[in-house]
């Protein structure tokens, strides 16, 4: 008698079967693969974002001191500024100061020659007041006339 | 000239001298206390701006 043979037909059909679902789970392992090769590639993205965005935040937070900065060196930089003009206007004040004077000390160099002079004049009309004495009038016109006479 | 004018100079020199004194003296205390004109301040802030 012949043995039946269930299990060949079985087993190759089995075969089939498993052969069928192991493509199926070999699609959807790549399928898999894949997702999880895009899921990688988003989660590099995402980080690659974070990192962008922290540096981003981490720029904005430098602007923000560097301009703050600023506006302490902007103000510092007009406070020098007038500090230096205001030395510079000192100086300029002491030079003009010190010629002001100078010719002031010259004008009352003048007024005091003036006032010499005044007092000089004063003094000639006093001598000029006073009665001749009869030397004097040697000296006059007439006593000239008369000496180229004799 | 006056005689009466020349005469009278060394009485008026003393007050003529301080006339000039305090007037300098004035004129030196007004412009320290001035301040510096804006546009000095402008034409500095140009010049360091050029430079």
């Amino acid at each position: 008698m012949k043995m039946p043979m269930p299990f060949r037909r079985d087993t190759a059909a089995e075969i089939k079967r498993t052969t069928g679902q192991v493509s199926q789970v070999a699609a959807k392992l790549t399928a898999l693969q894949e997702k999880r090769a895009e899921f990688i590639t988003d989660a590099a993205e995402i980080a690659t974002l974070s990192s962008i965005g922290d540096e981003v935040a981490s720029t904005e937070r430098l602007i923000s001191t560097l301009q703050e900065r600023l506006v302490v060196l902007d103000g510092r930089r007009k406070e020098e500024r007038e500090a230096s003009l205001e030395e510079r206007k000192a100086a300029t004040l002491g030079e003009l100061e010190r010629r002001l004077r100078s010719e002031a000390d010259a004008a009352v160099a003048v007024v005091d020659a003036f006032v010499a002079a005044a007092n000089a004049y004063g003094r000639y009309k006093e001598i000029r007041s006073r009665p001749r004495p009869w030397s004097d009038l040697l000296t006059t016109p007439m006593a000239c006339q008369l000496v180229s006479t004799i | 000239m006056q005689e009466h004018g020349i005469t009278d100079v060394p009485k008026r020199a003393p007050a003529l001298i301080d006339r000039l004194r305090s007037s300098v003296d004035r004129s030196i205390a007004r412009l320290r206390e001035e301040p510096i004109p804006k546009a000095t301040l402008k034409d500095a802030e140009e010049e360091e701006a050029v430079a």
